[in-house]
């Protein structure tokens, strides 16, 4: 079927990068990710015609989908606290180098859940500091505090890893 | 790699790097086709497009309802007011006692004959409720249906067909034991013969009655007569449908 409005290739191009977006900004569910990236899909077709025509559609769906996780977490707490307790991210890597991703992902889970959305925007999304600030309704500055404040923590943690 | 404006550097000054590197390792599992996703945005559209359709027709509905309630407190005022008063005496009361008929000519009513026209009332003690009857009239058009439609109604008539008949034509709602057997009533015998819509007097039926006085709109206009300008007026009170004086 012809791909008329774009959206096929989109989603082809799209999507593995969003999930893995959306795992890291749930803390490292990455089936939990997956349902909320088609969630955010699915809401992005109902009016894609003005989604594509905006400056990033997939930071858009990103949000949309970290919405809808926050959403889905509020009403399940249970499930939250069980998510916690059960990370990290390092689970799901699977190269010959799993053992630095293990301890990289077992780091940003333990950052707040507002800087592992900043890290997702930026390193996994790829969004510049200023369209992740536009995206999250702050001031620049503020996105490269956090950033910043991200790094930090996550180089201490992996240093005591190291050590 | 291009650091952000933090200017971290060190021995993890990559860590951008890292985890855009390890986020690539992360299996992200098939999800649902394309299809299936088109699939469920039309249908929430459509879900979502049904809501707005209920909520709407719910706005609207209100909206009126809150029309009518702001309107509806005149109308109960009027309907429960004092009686529309005839010749300064409250319609409903009579000199007769309970469960007798009285009946009463008023001097706006005319019967198309020119006789005088009125109506009849029977009063029940302790009931507040009232029927008004609206009897059949017949339409004079011409000469089978001027020989067919009644011309006069009085004492005589109401006696005849209402009293002594137990109710007579509204036997099976005034008579006794009938549902409105203890209402007060008030009957409006139709004698205008043209449906009240017309004013014309002299009228000379073509091989029927002559001098036909068809007063319909002054006669009509009795069931109004209490009731303000402005204020709508109840439907039904005056319909045409039973042709009658009421």
């Amino acid at each position: 079927m012809a791909d008329a409005d774009g959206f096929d290739e989109f989603y082809a191009a799209s999507r593995p990068r969003l999930v893995r977006a959306l795992t890291v900004a749930c803390g490292g569910d990455v089936d939990v990710a997956a349902d909320a990236t088609d969630e955010a899909l699915v809401r992005a077709l109902e009016r894609w015609g003005r989604v594509r025509a905006m400056e990033s559609p997939e930071a858009w769906v990103f949000s949309v989908g970290r919405n809808h996780l926050r959403r889905r977490f509020r009403r399940r707490s249970t499930e939250k606290r069980l998510l916690d307790r059960q990370r990290p991210l390092a689970a799901h890597a699977r190269s010959a180098d799993s053992a630095d991703a293990m301890a990289l992902w077992g780091a940003v889970a333990e950052l707040s859940t507002r800087d592992r959305d900043i890290v997702a925007y930026r390193y996994v999304l790829g969004l510049t500091e200023a369209e992740v600030a536009e995206e999250l309704g702050v001031a620049t500055g503020t996105v490269s505090a956090a950033l910043s404040r991200a790094r930090r923590r996550l180089r201490s943690d992996l240093a005591e890893g190291v050590a | 790699m291009a650091e952000d404006s933090t200017g971290d550097v060190g021995a993890f000054d990559d860590l951008g790097e890292r985890i855009a590197a390890a986020a690539e390792l992360i299996d992200a599992p098939e999800g649902a086709p394309v299809v299936e996703l088109r699939r469920r945005a039309r249908r929430r559209v459509r879900r979502r497009r049904s809501v707005q359709a209920v909520a709407a027709a719910a706005a609207v509905g209100l909206a009126a309802v809150a029309a009518v309630q702001l309107v509806r407190p005149a109308q109960r005022e009027v309907m429960v007011a004092e009686p529309p008063v005839i010749e300064d005496r409250p319609l409903g009361t009579s000199p007769g006692a309970s469960g007798e008929w009285t009946w009463r000519d008023v001097d706006t009513m005319t019967s198309r004959t020119g006789s005088p026209a009125g109506y009849g009332v029977r009063t029940t003690a302790g009931a507040d409720d009232l029927l008004i009857y609206l009897t059949d009239e017949g339409v004079c058009l011409d000469a089978p249906t001027c020989d067919e439609a009644r011309a006069h109604f009085g004492a005589e008539e109401l006696q005849r067909e209402f009293v002594d008949a137990n109710g007579g034509p509204a036997a099976g709602l005034i008579g006794e034991g009938a549902p409105f057997g203890d209402w007060n009533v008030v009957v409006v015998p139709g004698v205008t013969g043209d449906l009240f819509v017309g004013r014309r007097s002299g009228v000379d039926v073509p091989g029927g009655p002559s001098a036909q006085r068809f007063e319909g709109p002054p006669t009509c206009r009795w069931c109004s007569i209490s009731w303000p300008r402005r204020r709508p007026r109840p439907l039904g009170w005056c319909s045409p449908d039973r042709a009658s004086a009421g």
